[in-house]
């Protein structure tokens, strides 16, 4: 005759117990009121005891395996009762284990997660056996994913409607993660696009110590912004790069021309806005955006001009850049520049660009790859203007050139059209005289 | 009978500054009423010399006479249909209906008559009567004299509810439900009779629809009625300390009821929680919940919630009892889970 060994109830509200570990092996002779095994419950740790004499059959349950109240965890056999060959005494291997048993947890998170449906197999834990923040962790990660309806309230699904913000891009702080109205309003436009070179301690390899044992280094709500859009951006967009080198001295002849006919001093960066102004004007594809699973088109041409600060980078825009000419985007990027080094910019400053540029000329960098400003579909990243010996005319002749390289949204535009842009951008920047022509896009 | 009120306090404005109780208040209304036209009349079980159990008209019948000052034997079904057809009959009678759960008895006389017969004789018949009586409980008179029955003449087209919750908008209101042409439902807080508040000494009456700002504030809206006004006042003391300043709206009138008010501040708190000590389910905070969710809904950032009493017969155990009504804690409970974890943490 057989006894069973169950897990008992140990406490009310106890529907299941974990069995911590296991005092006798099995084809052990165990005598009753002897220790079987421990089970954990969410209130302690207890000691079951054998509620018979005889020999111990087979583990049905393995230690740390989370199990219901009442539910035959081994059995204990009569002297001379043969165990079945099957069962025969040895450690139970896993294999032999019902899958379900397979994940170990506290009795609290088996709870929980039986509470929210949720399989314990796919909850990660780093213990080994599931806790109830291994539960809560993948409660959170599961109800971030954007599934269906985005939790908000009606006033930030106006708010947001009205600032034409995608809902799934903010970070709710309501019930369940529902986004509010403060959600919306804490939201910043990108000010953003690309890391500034910036110079580092290097440490020598194998130095590098963990972050708690690091000094912190404080940074600026610019600086926190600059790391959270480019990290952004980085992450959530298909980016892709062409890159063009266009022979110079029409630019720089046009250049020193502006300069001695300008009160306003002029800039490369000017007359890249004026040429990017009139290239989104020829290539109206480009000036769009990937926007909530669409693609729409921005009304109007704004161009951004990255400005390094001591303290992050920001973006002030120059709106409708393709109707102002050269003095006037030369006034207007001053007095950006001038705002932005005092702190003083305005939201309406460094919002609605449709395009960045960001010039990194003047430290000599040859070209680079900068990284979406979104939501925007370009940016473009100037070299500097230096000579270079090229082919000119089958001969060898030292020019000036500048490298332009485009970052483009792939959701926005493909290859071909983008290719195209840069064309145009190449052209003009070739023979800036093409501003002039009231032309259809460059033949291709 | 819409109205649009400004969104400012009515706090009188004293020049002969005093304060008296609410049972006063009400006396003086009463009587001023009385002196100013002869066909205003009182009629109900011990309001003469008995002055009503909560002494409220006490001294009216020695100045006006048992022939104004009617003592009703126990019959409010018949003296409120006496009443009613006194006011048809041009006279402007005020009954006293001992208890807010008597309505019950007299219900035909004031939801089927009174409330219809102006309509149904295509305006030829007015009945400009007043139907005075009480709410409220936690007074230990158990569950047939502890009801909050605002709810039921309110869902009358044809009856006006007032609801006060101070002694200087009792009195106002109450001259002015007197001289109202349609019949007039007044409910007062059983327990706000010795309540004592600023009332001026000049004359002055206040308009039906018109709610009352009793607190400025930012960050939620209470709507509260009649004895919740100062449960919500006490809680918006307790959450400013919190970081979280509710506004306090008074309604006054339940019907007609001030809309505007109620919707103008939710629009610029994006919160709201409604009180009223009438049995929660389909009560007076169901309807102007209702309100805020139809005409603020886009300014919402969180659920509209009401709080009234719990929906079961008012127990007499006074442990019970107090269970049963919104309190201080609760509200401010209330408010600071509306306005999210991030609001009221400390």
């Amino acid at each position: 005759m057989t006894t069973d060994v169950i897990m008992p109830v140990l406490g009310m509200a106890q529907d299941s117990g974990v069995l911590v570990r296991w005092l006798k092996q099995p084809g052990q002779s165990v005598a009753r009121g002897e220790i079987l095994f421990e089970v954990e419950t969410d209130k302690a740790v207890q000691e079951i005891e054998a509620q018979a004499s005889g020999i111990l059959g087979p583990w049905l349950a393995r230690e740390g395996e989370v199990v219901p109240v009442t539910q035959v965890v081994a059995q204990l056999y009569a002297p001379g009762e043969l165990l079945p060959a099957a069962l025969a005494p040895g450690p139970l291997s896993a294999a032999t284990l019902p899958k379900a048993a397979a994940v170990a947890a506290t009795p609290l998170a088996a709870r929980m997660a039986a509470a929210h449906d949720i399989d314990l197999a796919k909850v990660q834990t780093e213990s080994g056996k599931v806790q109830k923040a291994d539960v809560l962790a993948y409660l959170a990660a599961t109800e971030q994913r954007p599934a269906g309806r985005i939790l908000a309230s009606p006033k930030a699904r106006r708010l947001a409607g009205e600032r034409h913000l995608d809902l799934a891009g903010l970070q709710g702080s309501g019930p369940g993660g529902a986004v509010l109205a403060a959600d919306v309003l804490a939201w910043r436009p990108p000010v953003v696009e690309k890391p500034v070179p910036v110079a580092q301690e290097v440490r020598p390899p194998g130095a590098v110590g963990k972050a708690d044992d690091m000094p912190m280094i404080p940074t600026s709500h610019t600086w926190q912004r600059m790391a959270e859009r480019t990290t952004q951006a980085w992450i959530s967009t298909p980016q892709f790069y062409l890159q063009r080198r266009a022979l110079a001295p029409r630019l720089v002849e046009w250049l020193h021309g502006a300069r001695s006919r300008s009160t306003q001093k002029v800039t490369v960066s000017d007359l890249l806005v004026m040429a990017c102004a009139r290239c989104l004007a020829l290539h109206p594809q480009v000036n769009r955006s990937w926007q909530d699973g669409r693609l729409v088109a921005f009304s109007s041409i704004n161009v951004g001009l990255a400005v390094a600060l001591e303290d992050g980078l920001v973006v002030p825009v120059i709106h409708h850049a393709d109707r102002l000419s050269l003095h006037e985007i030369a006034h207007a990027r001053a007095e950006l520049a001038a705002r932005a080094r005092e702190g003083r910019l305005r939201s309406g400053d460094v919002t609605d660009g449709t395009i960045t540029i960001s010039n990194l000329g003047m430290f000599g960098v040859d070209r680079f790859l900068a990284i979406l400003n979104p939501p925007q579909a370009a940016i473009l990243a100037a070299g500097a203007i230096r000579d270079e010996v090229v082919p000119l005319n089958g001969q060898p002749a030292v020019q000036p050139v500048i490298d332009l390289t485009v970052t483009f949204d792939h959701r926005v535009v493909d290859g071909a059209i983008a290719a195209r842009f840069l064309q145009t951008l190449a052209a003009i920047v070739e023979e800036p005289l093409r501003l002039l022509e009231q032309a259809p896009p460059l033949p291709h | 009978m819409s109205t649009h009120s400004q969104a400012h306090s009515q706090q009188p404005h004293v020049t002969g500054s005093r304060e008296i109780t609410w049972a006063q208040a009400v006396r003086e209304a009463l009587a001023e009423e009385l002196r100013r036209d002869p066909t205003v009349f009182l009629i109900g079980e011990d309001v003469a010399e008995a002055g009503t159990p909560f002494k409220v008209t006490s001294g009216l019948v020695q100045e006006f006479g048992p022939e104004r000052i009617v003592d009703a034997p126990i019959s409010e079904a018949g003296f409120s249909g006496l009443a009613v057809g006194a006011a048809m009959a041009g006279l402007r009678p005020v009954v006293d209906i001992m208890f807010g759960d008597f309505l019950m008895i007299v219900m035909d006389q004031v939801a089927n008559q009174a409330a219809k017969v102006h309509y149904m004789s295509g305006g030829k018949w007015r009945v400009p009567i007043v139907f005075r009586t009480n709410m409220g409980a936690t007074r230990r008179s158990a569950a047939q004299h502890s009801q909050s029955l605002q709810a039921w003449p309110s869902h009358i087209p044809g009856l006006k509810v007032a609801i006060p919750a101070t002694p200087y908008d009792a009195k106002g209101l109450l001259k002015t439900a007197i001289r109202d042409n349609n019949p007039v439902v007044f409910f007062e807080d059983k327990l706000s009779y010795q309540m004592v508040g600023p009332v001026p000494l000049e004359e002055y009456t206040l308009p039906f629809g018109q709610a009352d700002v009793k607190r400025a504030g930012r960050d939620i809206t209470l709507v509260a009625t009649s004895s919740m006004v100062q449960v919500a006042l006490q809680a918006a003391a307790g959450l400013s300390s919190l970081g979280i300043e509710a506004e306090v709206i008074d309604p006054r009138t339940t019907v007609p009821l001030d809309r505007h008010t109620i919707v103008e501040s939710v629009k610029r708190t994006s919160r709201a929680l409604v009180l009223d000590e009438g049995y929660q389910s389909y009560g007076v905070t169901a309807e102007i919940a209702a309100v805020i969710a139809e005409e603020a809904f886009y300014y919402l950032d969180a659920p509209v919630q009401r709080m009234g009493a719990l929906d079961v017969p008012v127990p007499f155990s006074p442990a019970l009892e107090d269970l049963t009504v919104p309190t201080v804690e609760k509200v401010v409970n209330a408010a600071r889970l509306l306005c999210g974890p991030d609001r009221g943490a400390q």
